[in-house]
């Protein structure tokens, strides 16, 4: 399983976090930055998978995403 | 006894070791610096750390090469045991000063502030104050009040667990639930284990017990299991963490905590 982010069109992470919470194997986090500390701005914070073997594919961030920014490939 | 009491703790248990909280161990061995570049640091290079971890798993060889390495590293730098309540509230009579800060895992996990951490003994450095996205709802807590607080974090089911900066230093003390990282890599996908469990395990006295099933919903582990034919709960202690949070949700006193010594084949 390969989970692919476009930061670019994920808009504003920190706000929306919907692959956060909807995600039902939690595989995302988001982080601020090296450098970026506290992290006010909202491009300051990226989302990233962190575990993907857990994913089981059900592939409902893809649905959820506003921005259409995540890509789950097998 | 975990591997570390018998290493740090001088015969009892390591974290009632007043010399692991002492200000002349925080100040030896780079550990400020290992602070400092923690806060500054630590949800990119969990994550990303994890990440590599994880994206290893299905390649047996390489995965118990880097996962001995990295057990080794984390043992040395940052490694937490789960204790109960009452042994918490021994370490917090040894503590002169206590903060409460927003936790870094649950910002990592659910891009959420919660205020869940405390750090124990760190504080008089005037170190946190550095970093604003501590600084900004960190708190000075009172012994009473910081044990009020983890009293109710206990019946909320949260799981109190201590923490090293570079062992055997003791600087900070979670209340975690299934978003903090340790139980994720721990126990959930058990990636790599960065937590002891705790000296004790909980066992049921079915003489008490009413089978009211309450302390099921409280366990963090899944350890409790519900007999039908019996009516009462029992506990897996293969599966125990010995962190006594379900002591909280019963009503008739019926679980209790041993101490994990007892039990010969028991894991750590």
């Amino acid at each position: 399983m390969k989970i692919g982010i476009n930061s670019q069109a994920c808009g504003n992470p920190l706000d929306c976090r919907l692959c956060l919470d909807k995600c039902p194997e939690k595989v995302f986090g988001t982080y601020p930055r090296k450098g970026r500390k506290p992290g006010i701005l909202a491009d300051d914070w990226v989302i990233f998978p962190m575990f993907v073997s857990q994913c089981s594919g059900c592939l409902e961030c893809i649905d959820f995403c506003p921005h259409k920014a995540i890509s789950v490939q097998k | 006894m975990c591997e570390f009491c018998t290493e740090h703790g001088e015969g009892k248990k390591w974290y009632l070791v007043m010399n692991n909280y002492s200000r002349e161990l925080f100040a030896q061995k780079r550990r400020v610096e290992f602070f400092e570049d923690f806060l500054a640091n630590v949800e990119e290079d969990s994550a990303k750390g994890v990440a590599k971890l994880d994206a290893i798993r299905n390649k047996p060889l390489i995965y118990r090469f880097i996962r001995r390495m990295s057990l080794r590293k984390q043992k040395a730098n940052h490694y937490g045991q789960v204790v109960p309540i009452e042994d918490v509230e021994q370490i917090i009579d040894l503590q002169s000063s206590i903060v409460r800060l927003p936790c870094v895992c649950r910002k990592l996990t659910t891009g959420r502030e919660a205020r869940y951490c405390f750090g124990i003994g760190v504080d008089p450095t005037g170190l946190l104050g550095k970093y604003p996205d501590y600084a900004h709802s960190f708190e000075v807590l009172k012994r009473e009040e910081a044990k009020k607080l983890l009293r109710s974090f206990d019946e909320q089911g949260l799981v109190h667990s201590i923490w090293t900066f570079k062992t055997p230093y003791i600087g900070g003390l979670c209340n975690c639930d299934q978003d903090c990282m340790a139980y994720r890599m721990t126990v959930k996908e058990k990636l790599l284990p960065i937590m002891f469990r705790a000296e004790y395990v909980a066992t049921v006295d079915w003489d008490l017990c009413s089978g009211c099933k309450k302390c099921i919903s409280q366990c963090q582990f899944g350890a409790i299991l519900f007999s039908n034919t019996h009516k009462k709960s029992n506990i897996n202690v293969m599966q125990c963490y010995g962190c006594g949070v379900c002591r909280a949700a019963c009503d008739h006193e019926a679980i209790s905590l041993k101490p994990r010594s007892d039990f010969a084949k028991l894991p750590w």
